[in-house]
């Protein structure tokens, strides 16, 4: 038995990575923006805030998307006894769907214009 | 410790069987409501959800009967209102979270092989709180004064110029007080998953309804309460007159949409979740086989639980919001289909695997009818996620066939699964299989029948909630088709409830269950099973341990794995680590008792009665639930300390457990999560009006107050925290008591109500009143909130001086104090952050 088991609040976090990081660029994206229109910012200051939120999220996730394994032994989350492989790979797939998310939520500041009333 | 051997290769006392059934055994005859034993409590919770089911079904048939042909009368209009509130109300709040909070205490204990889930009397108060509760708000609809405005009670409409008279206010406290309900079973179910796991069952290992049930409740402690502020605010709007929802003082009504749907779109997934776990675990037993694509199951449910929190604005999309705004949330809306998707696919794939040796009965039948209907509301889904096809079919009968094709097929159709697979665990009797064939026909006939034809009525223009319609709009026949199914839907739940009555025989005295599982399914629920759950409590080596441990039946039955008697003496079970599963402490556990049952009454009376402005009445209930809580909290953390006890193995583990490491901790920190999604719901509305109404904040309403008086409020509130602490390091030894202890945290207390008492009159002395505006409803609603915490955090520093005073807090014996400390931290937390932003904010901003 190791003497420090793998601590919950830290392997809870390396698994929901991506979909936290997500979640922080759509709440800075939806609630920033609309701070930025209602203040009277300019709508290209708006765009170009996005995607570089957008870009920020991306590289704050690669790393468990991409060097998962690396990740968890660094911040000490593998379980003992070949288990570790479930938690690397569920933190890497839920990553990786997190870098589609991602994009895909900030694909409309590219397409339509910031401020505008939809109808 | 290996995985192989067993922890106890001897053979076992018979008379620790007798031990454990004495121990555990259920009251018998009425006194049974004093039983907290999971299986008690959970059957309690789901019968109630199923009268529920069918009483909102009724309802469901009268408004069909209503809408069979054109011009009709059957009811009148003001019924009519109250018969759609109370269906969807009822189904939503009263039927679906509850019976899955029910099979969660049901099954869940079971499927980890844990002795109960780890607060057995919170669960019950969760249960007879809901019970009383649920069943005197619904029986509102008997006396005229149920709610009218909709299940989702949008204002204007439910502010009180609009709707007088008492029906928004049954609701509104209602429905507040049946989500604290949710929320007390949310915090046993995720300290239950993440801590009474069997020695072994690591996260890798745990069963995919348990994952199901962690997202479930999680996704309960960051949802509801923002549904909770928002009933708040519109109970505090309607009695005192404060304008959160009125436009021309500052207020927004789209406040309150923002605040239901941040519940109401996470509440969909909230009910799907568990549903989608149960059909993963039936679809795998069917198939004989592993489920396809385990983990990638795992990572859908956490994606669909993250991302159903980026789709709320989708029902606001025809509000009149900025196209980027509307671009975020439908992309999101879209997205979470990838994930649900992934679940879909992932059980197509087990059946494909199986290569024609599903076994198709009545559960599998069902589940098949869930795929297919719920993968029909799911395209719906993402048509009404485009915004050009939402502004069409927005608040038409479009929307009514996708949301019931998505709760039926994602909910109710898996949960008859539920019924007809699970059966066996808690009755003597299987339910029919031949009836069980006609239940599932007649259903999925009349769900398609019902619902199919409103996708038409929708697009051919029929609004949502009309009381009736004339003759030449051209909807006559596809009402008239939808009754009709309605009818047929209903004819398959009646059978249902005949095969129940038949066959359902629950084994509440004790002693397993007659069918030791029948569909040779591979997880823990089905071994040997009685009162105490399991003989021992198995060491498991993989995801499907009676498929991979076939003689692990026989073994746990002989008591050959952990703690095969009572190692205290007393009602008991074992705690692991939430990564790995290993045995870290067991938990001595209360048995049955009534003052949760008072509590829950108390909890229950108050809310109904201050609804019908019974004031005094509902005092003296509030004072009931208060003591209540005290008299069952006063019993546990449990003297002594009993030392290490052996579980097995050799193994050696303590009775008692203060810290970071014990349940309680956890319990507290998960309720501290709820009060602080309460607060960052809060921190949003006051934002949101600030952007909505900048002209009735600062500098054109008062002046917030000066810094003096911010830094006094401040300081003693820390001061309170400093106290709290200083109190910990006085603890004296075991079997101590110390009269310093009780002075400082008495100290602590005053403080705390300095600090709160002085917030109010700093704001008060400058001459801003809570119905001034909407700024004045929001600085004032800060303190309202925290006044909450506060009277809690006095509550629990009485209990902790009291405790010391009587010799029950030293510093072995310390979850009191640790409990108080926790909440005085988050308590002082919270309201500096509340100076930070109405102190502050303001002068920034202004």
């Amino acid at each position: 038995m190791k003497d420090h088991p793998p601590s919950i609040t830290r392997t809870l976090l390396f698994l929901l990575w991506g979909p936290i990081v997500w979640g922080v660029q759509f709440t800075l994206s939806y609630g920033g923006h609309t701070l930025l229109c209602a203040q009277g910012a300019s709508p290209v200051a708006s765009q170009w805030g996005l995607a570089g939120l957008a870009l920020l999220a991306l590289i704050a996730i690669a790393p468990v998307a991409f060097r998962s394994g690396a990740v968890a032994a660094r911040l000490g989350v593998l379980p003992t006894g070949g288990e570790g492989g479930f938690v690397v790979l569920v933190a890497r797939l839920a990553a990786i769907l997190s870098l589609i998310a991602v994009p895909w939520t900030a694909a409309g500041a590219l397409m339509l214009q910031a401020c505008i009333q939809g109808r | 410790m290996t995985d192989t051997a067993l922890p106890n290769e001897g053979n076992r006392p018979e008379s620790e069987v007798a031990e454990l059934r004495r121990i555990w055994a259920r009251p018998r005859g009425w006194r049974i409501i004093s039983d907290v034993n999971n299986t008690t409590v959970g059957m309690f919770y789901m019968g109630t959800a199923l009268m529920f089911f069918i009483l909102a079904g009724v309802l469901a048939l009268v408004i069909r009967a209503q809408l069979a042909m054109p011009g009709n009368d059957l009811v009148s209009q003001d019924l009519f209102n109250q018969l759609f509130t109370m269906h969807g109300t009822t189904m939503m709040f009263l039927f679906a979270v509850p019976a899955m909070e029910a099979l969660g205490v049901l099954l869940l204990p079971q499927m980890l092989a844990a002795r109960d889930l780890p607060f057995p009397r919170l669960g019950a108060f969760a249960v007879w709180a809901y019970v009383i509760g649920g069943t005197v708000f619904f029986s509102t609809i008997l006396y005229d004064l149920a709610p009218d405005g909709g299940w989702f009670m949008y204002t204007p409409l439910t502010l009180i110029e609009f709707s007088p008279g008492d029906n928004a206010d049954f609701w509104l406290l209602g429905i507040g007080f049946i989500e604290i309900s949710a929320i007390a079973g949310a915090i046993e179910i995720i300290v239950g998953v993440l801590k009474t796991r069997p020695p072994g069952m690591s996260l890798a290992r745990m069963p995919i309804f348990a994952w199901a049930m962690l997202i479930f409740a999680a996704m309960i402690v960051f949802a509801f309460p923002a549904v909770i502020l928002a009933t708040m605010l519109l109970e505090i709007d309607r009695a005192f007159g404060w304008p959160f929802f009125t436009a021309r003082m500052g207020g927004d009504p789209l406040l309150w949409q923002h605040l239901f749907w941040f519940f109401g779109h996470p509440e969909v997934y909230i009910i799907f979740l568990p549903a989608a776990g149960l059909v993963s675990m039936i679809v795998s037993t069917m198939a004989r086989r592993p489920l396809v694509g385990h983990d990638l199951i795992v990572v859908a449910l956490i994606g669909t639980g993250f991302f159903s929190f980026g789709l709320w604005v989708h029902h606001m999309f025809t509000t009149g919001i900025p196209s980027l705004s509307l671009a975020f949330f439908s992309a999101a809306s879209m997205a979470v289909a990838i994930p649900s998707g992934i679940q879909v696919f992932s059980w197509i794939a087990t059946i494909a695997a199986a290569k024609g040796r599903l076994r198709i009965n009545t559960p599998s039948l069902f589940v098949l009818g869930a795929i297919f209907i719920f993968t029909m509301g799911g395209v719906t889904g993402v048509m009404v996620a485009l915004v050009p096809v939402d502004f069409q079919v927005h608040d038409t009968y479009f929307v009514v066939a996708h949301l019931h094709y998505v709760l039926m097929g994602g909910m109710v159709f898996p949960l008859f699964a539920t019924f007809y697979f699970w059966a066996p665990m808690v009755s003597r009797n299987q339910l029919s299989e031949r009836l069980g064939r006609w239940v599932f026909w007649l259903m999925f006939a009349g769900f398609h029948i019902a619902f199919l034809p409103m996708h038409l009525t929708g697009l051919r223009g029929m609004p949502r909630r009309v009381w009736t319609y004339s003759d030449d709009v051209g909807w006559n026949w596809l009402n008239l088709v939808s009754t009709v199914g309605a009818f047929i839907l209903a004819a398959g739940v009646l059978l249902f409830i005949v095969d129940l009555a038949r066959r359902f025989r629950p084994m509440l005295a004790g002693g397993g269950a007659g069918n030791d599982n029948p569909w040779g399914a591979p997880t823990l629920e089905w071994l040997p099973n009685d009162v105490y759950t399991t003989r021992s409590i198995p060491l498991v080596t993989s995801r499907e341990p009676l498929w991979d441990q076939p003689d692990l039946a026989r073994e746990v039955q002989e008591g050959r794995h952990f703690l095969p008697n009572s190692a205290t003496g007393e009602r008991e079970t074992l705690v692991t680590s939430p990564v790995e599963g290993k045995p870290q402490y067991i938990i001595r556990m209360p048995g049955p008792g009534y003052a949760h049952v008072v509590a829950a009454a108390g909890t229950a009376g108050f809310f109904l009665l201050l609804t019908v402005k019974l004031v005094v009445p509902a005092a003296i209930c509030g004072v009931m639930a208060i003591i209540g809580c005290l008299v069952w909290t006063w019993g546990l953390d449990k003297q002594g300390d009993k030392g290490l006890v052996e579980i097995g193995a050799g193994l050696k583990v303590p009775s008692y457990m203060s810290g970071p490491a014990s349940h309680t901790w956890w319990a507290m920190v998960v309720l501290m999560l709820v009060a602080g999604s309460l607060y960052l719901a809060y921190v949003f509305s006051y934002l949101y009006l600030w952007v909505v109404s900048p002209e009735v904040w600062p500098p054109h309403a008062v002046a917030p107050p000066s810094g003096e008086w911010t830094l006094s409020v401040a300081g003693l509130a820390l001061a309170s925290a400093g106290l709290t602490w200083w109190a910990g390091r006085l603890l004296p030894p075991s079997g101590q008591r110390s009269g310093l202890v009780v002075v400082v945290l008495g100290l602590a207390a005053l403080a705390l109500m300095a600090s709160f008492g002085l917030n109010i009159q700093a704001q008060w002395q400058t001459g801003l009143r809570p119905t001034d505006s909407a700024y004045g409803a929001l600085v004032f609603m800060a303190s309202v909130l925290d006044g909450q915490v506060v009277i809690a955090q006095l509550i629990l520093f009485g209990v902790a001086m009291a405790r010391m005073l009587c010799g029950r807090l030293d510093r072995v014996r310390r979850v009191g104090y640790e409990n108080c400390t926790l909440l005085c931290y988050y308590t002082v937390g919270q309201m500096l952050l509340g100076l930070l932003l109405v102190h502050g904010f303001p002068r920034v901003a202004g």
